[in-house]
């Protein structure tokens, strides 16, 4: 993915984002970083797959319930393949420059984890931009990467 | 009654009429930068009158059942708290966003900074402040007026808070039989649960 800080050269240019919903937000990844979204759940996935639990990352409780709409997100990062089990995947979306805004200094502080990095606004909606090659940096505050051994 | 005929002016009494009309509208000139150098001098002078330093100019609000206030200087825009969005890991402080026309602004919920617990009405205002070029709203239960307080009516805080709020705090005041305390908002900006403006 192109680092976030590389970014502002880049006028007229679009970036594809992959939109998914994780409880009341909506978050986004840059395409290329997906390889293949599967329905289902995590347990349904390659045994000894690494996973990376967004919700726990994003200090987000955790989700109980049933939910036919769930997927997984299969993505190459800095950690290698992973999984990132979602609510829902959503859309692709093309984003200009002009809709992708950085934190507002006082949420770029108090941000639970560094994958945080931007937003995008949308239509009636803001999109919180990930960027999974910053899902390892040390300074997460409370991320967790588990190996999933299902 | 006869007729009047007008003759055309000799050449050097069309140069002659051309001065005139020149030095006139040099004086005129002359004129409207001695008006304008006194106006400058009148304003530079009330500017710097006692009166305007010992005033100061703040917005007060409510917060549960107490009232606050906090400079005019830093206040930008007052709206309805409405289309707060939450971001995802942030303390309870901070309940999200706002987009104000393509702007997006830190939303901080004032009475959870203070450590004030009261419920926030169905119809809360964001206080949209900005200072240093960065804005950030308060939410607060309600904005009530802008007065203009002499810096001598303004008395050492009364109202007990805990030591970490303490700080954020001028003074207060008596306004229409209710106490108004006074924040420091350069404070509360700099302070560890903000990080914004630290010095």
């Amino acid at each position: 993915m192109t680092p976030a800080t590389h970014i502002r050269n880049m006028h007229g240019k679009t970036f594809d984002f992959l939109l998914f919903r994780l409880g009341s937000f909506l978050l986004g990844v840059a395409t290329e970083q997906v390889i293949r979204i599967r329905r289902g759940v995590m347990a349904q996935i390659n045994p000894g797959s690494q996973q990376v639990d967004l919700r726990d990352i994003f200090q987000m409780p955790p989700h109980n319930q049933t939910n036919n709409s769930a997927a997984v997100l299969e993505v190459k990062s800095q950690l290698g393949r992973a999984y990132i089990p979602v609510d829902t995947a959503e859309d692709t979306i093309a984003l200009n420059l002009d809709q992708i805004k950085k934190l507002p200094p006082l949420i770029n502080f108090h941000k639970s984890h560094p994958a945080l990095w931007g937003l995008a606004l949308l239509e009636n909606r803001i999109v919180f931009l990930v960027d999974l090659d910053r899902l390892s940096t040390n300074d997460s505050r409370n991320g967790e990467i588990k190996s999933n051994m299902v | 009654m006869d007729d009047v005929i007008l003759k055309p002016l000799r050449p050097d009494k069309i140069k002659k009429a051309l001065r005139l009309i020149l030095v006139d509208h040099k004086n005129n000139e002359k004129l409207s930068t001695k008006i304008l150098n006194e106006l400058k001098e009148k304003e530079t002078s009330t500017s710097s009158t006692p009166i305007t330093s010992s005033i100061r100019c703040l917005v007060t609000f409510s917060l549960g059942n107490e009232k606050y206030a906090f400079d005019m200087d830093f206040m930008k825009k007052i709206r309805w708290a409405e289309g707060i969005t939450q971001v995802p890991g942030l303390p309870p402080h901070i309940p999200g966003i706002i987009n104000l026309r393509g702007e997006i602004i830190s939303v901080v919920d004032l009475k959870a900074l203070l450590g004030i617990s009261s419920e926030t009405p169905s119809k809360a205002t964001i206080m949209v402040t900005s200072m240093k070029g960065v804005d950030v709203g308060f939410l607060v239960d309600s904005v009530d007026e802008i007065i203009d307080l002499p810096i001598k009516s303004i008395d050492p805080p009364m109202i007990t808070f805990e030591k970490e709020y303490s700080e954020f705090i001028d003074g207060e005041t008596r306004l229409d039989e209710s106490m108004v305390v006074i924040l420091n908002y350069r404070k509360i900006m700099a302070s560890e649960k903000m990080n914004i403006h630290k010095k």
